[in-house]
């Protein structure tokens, strides 16, 4: 029984952490309709920005995490308007962008830190103990925070003058553009706010587990798969997306072999595609 | 203006003669040594490359050894190793590009380097057509990679079952009440080679493996659901065959935070503060793994020379990773002087018939007929560390490892 309650709760913990991963993203490719294949490399970014403010330059972890989240805005708005602006509407070469940022990120911090095995310290140390079963808090508080911000991000989507001009440019840029909305401020805001997010996962996942140069790619396929299977379009969508992939991913290896439990959660989402093509909650993209 | 002229001309004679008298000298007055080209084949990019970038470094310090030891004597002849470095970018076919430029491009008859099973495997379709000599900084069992299939291959260190064998033996030293283990493996191919490895050995020191083994994939985020499942096996220890520090780290913070606190070790090589950097210093306790560090006692000339060199060079003491890197490089150049021939033939002869050869953690053997049908690894002794309290633990050598 205890097994059982540990499962649930990790499943809900897991779950959590790939919501966190995933709004980023999900946010950019709903708003800019771009692919950041670069997400993940971003998020890798983040972590390592708050590993050094905390721990080199020895900043309040809290501080860090915010200073990390505000620098890779600032680095979203350089990617907004000198990377993705000048393809704007041409979707394959923002992917062919986000792809090369990949590997320029990646090289850079392997070059500069990568023979390093780092982990940020807790945010926050300790167990919690409910009847005979442990959860630690480090983690219970990574999925409250991304449970958190994706309702922030939710909300600050449909009730700010911001949010709203971001839907409008997501359904139709041309007919927002006419309405008199700034499609390109609106773009920045978008990646500004999808690096900042990628920074806060990067950063409280980089503590959870660790620190490495290629933790970005993981993460990103499981990003792609909550998104792809919660909508494009839907941020909100993105909760049940993520509940599904982190429910498979804590409760399958339990019982079959890492390869079934892949399989299984590739052929669901691979199913659910041939059901519904813009996923749960999405919409369909030009 | 006569003599004058004649004191001009002699002036000119004597220069031409002695300009040609130095022409004829020179190459006996700073005879170069000759040139003895190692390709290193390692991940610098790709998703192994942290640690992998520390093997190419470790093939450098080696490279520095041997030349300022005056390099490798082969007839009476100096020759210096040069190092022609490739990236395998962690993919199979990354391997097999690197393995083609250094074969047929850069002309290489001698490889070193290179760890993950995929990736071996993927570089002896290359080398073994072309004859082409192989020292594997790891192994993990799989026919692949090494066996009486592949000639021209040998393993520079214990790999995986080397350490299968040492670690057991260990554990039942160490913690004798354990009766029974449960076993983490990546699910990199390596699992039926390996399963049947642990169990042999671990019965050979009166524990038996309980349940099926916990198989994780490369590519795991999270290692809780793996911890769990070990858990409800219910063993007396945990042992894990293979991983990076991040992912032994993963598993051991896992295994903590769900309450597990029995013995848990290392059935490969690391190193512990690695380790505990990813898992955390709650998690470090009643961990073992084999890896040195500064503090393990009665250390070889050449670590102390690698954490020295290593330092200064590039700024930190991975050590075990160095070794690695060093010692493919190192047993390689043996191999070649004892062969006395840069023929690839005759050093793949040559080698095959040592009996000892130097590396860096000591004098090893070479071993390994029944285990991989052919006598081609390079088996030596392992210092031991752990984690205990938080804190990094030297536990000793151990000496008598055996790879039949």
């Amino acid at each position: 029984m205890e097994i059982i309650v540990e499962i649930i709760i990790n499943a809900i913990l897991l779950s959590s952490m790939y919501v966190l991963a995933a709004s980023g993203f999900a946010l950019v490719l709903s708003i800019m309709g771009v692919l950041n294949f670069a997400h993940g490399a971003i998020y890798m970014v983040g972590g390592y920005a708050c590993y050094q403010l905390a721990i080199e330059y020895g900043l309040n972890p809290w501080l860090s995490l915010f200073l990390a989240a505000g620098i890779m805005a600032l680095f979203g708005l350089f990617l907004e308007r000198f990377c993705f602006r000048p393809f704007y509407g041409d979707f394959f070469s923002s992917v062919i962008i986000s792809i090369a940022l990949i590997f320029i990120l990646q090289t850079s911090i392997n070059l500069t830190v990568g023979v390093h095995v780092r982990s940020l310290p807790a945010f926050v140390s300790g167990m919690f103990k409910v009847g005979g079963v442990s959860v630690s808090m480090e983690r219970l508080f990574t999925a409250v925070i991304g449970v958190s911000l994706l309702f922030a991000l939710t909300l600050f989507i449909r009730k700010s003058k911001t949010g709203q001009q971001m839907l409008a440019v997501a359904q139709n840029s041309e007919g927002a553009a006419l309405q008199g909305i700034r499609i390109h401020r609106v773009a920045a805001i978008a990646m500004a706010l999808g690096c900042a997010l990628a920074a806060v996962a990067g950063s409280l996942m980089g503590a959870v587990f660790d620190l490495n140069t290629f933790m970005g790619d993981l993460i990103l396929v499981k990003a792609i798969q909550v998104v792809i299977l919660s909508g494009i379009g839907s941020i909100g969508g993105v909760l049940i997306g993520g509940l599904i992939i982190g429910t498979l991913d804590s409760v399958l290896p339990l019982y079959t072999t890492p390869a079934i439990t892949q399989t299984i959660g590739l052929t669901i989402i691979i199913v659910l595609l041939l059901i519904r093509p813009q996923g749960l909650f999405g919409r369909e993209m030009d | 203006m006569k003599r004058n002229s004649l004191f001009k001309l002699r002036g000119g004679v004597s220069l031409v003669v002695a300009l040609m008298f130095f022409l004829c000298m020179e190459p006996h007055a700073t005879a170069k040594p000759k040139t003895l080209r190692i390709g290193f084949l390692t991940g610098l990019t790709g998703f192994a490359s942290d640690s992998e970038r520390v093997h190419l470094q470790g093939a450098e310090l080696a490279r520095d050894w041997v030349n300022e030891k005056g390099g490798v004597t082969i007839k009476g002849e100096k020759y210096l190793v040069e190092l022609v470095p490739e990236d395998h970018k962690c993919t199979a076919d990354g391997a097999v590009a690197g393995a083609t430029k250094l074969v047929y491009d850069q002309k290489v008859k001698y490889i070193a380097g290179t760890i993950m099973p995929f990736i071996i495997a993927a570089v002896t379709t290359v080398t073994e057509p072309a004859h082409v000599i192989r020292s594997v900084a790891y192994n993990c069992g799989t026919p692949q990679e090494f066996s009486a299939k592949t000639p021209y291959t040998f393993l520079s260190q214990n790999g995986t079952i080397g350490a299968i064998i040492s670690g057991l033996k260990f554990l039942k030293k160490a913690r004798p009440e354990v009766k029974t283990i449960a076993v983490f493996i990546p699910d990199d191919g390596s699992i039926p080679y390996l399963e049947p490895q642990v169990r042999k050995w671990a019965k050979n020191n009166g524990m038996e493996v309980k349940g099926d083994i916990v198989g994780w994939p490369l590519n795991t985020v999270d290692f809780t659901p793996f911890a769990l499942k070990a858990i409800k096996i219910n063993a007396d220890a945990v042992a894990m065959a293979n991983g990076w520090p991040a992912m032994i780290g993963g598993v051991l913070k896992a295994l903590r935070e769900n309450g597990y606190h029995k013995p848990v070790i290392g059935l490969h090589y690391s190193q512990a503060k690695d380790v505990m950097e990813v898992a955390g210093k709650e998690a470090s306790d009643n961990y073992f793994i084999h890896g040195i560090n500064t503090n393990t006692p009665q250390k070889t000339d050449i670590v102390k020379w690698i954490l020295d060199r290593g330092q200064t060079k590039y700024g930190h003491q991975r050590v075990a990773f160095f070794i690695e890197g060093f010692d493919s490089v190192f047993v390689l150049a043996q191999a070649i002087e004892k062969a006395q021939s840069l023929d690839t033939d005759d050093v793949k002869n040559a080698w095959e018939k040592m009996d000892d050869i130097n590396t860096a953690y000591g004098l090893a053997h070479m071993e390994g007929q029944e285990t991989y049908g052919l006598r081609h690894a390079v088996v030596g002794p392992r210092a031991i560390e752990g984690l205990e309290k938080g804190a990094v633990k030297s536990f000793g050598w151990m000496r008598d490892i055996k790879v039949p």
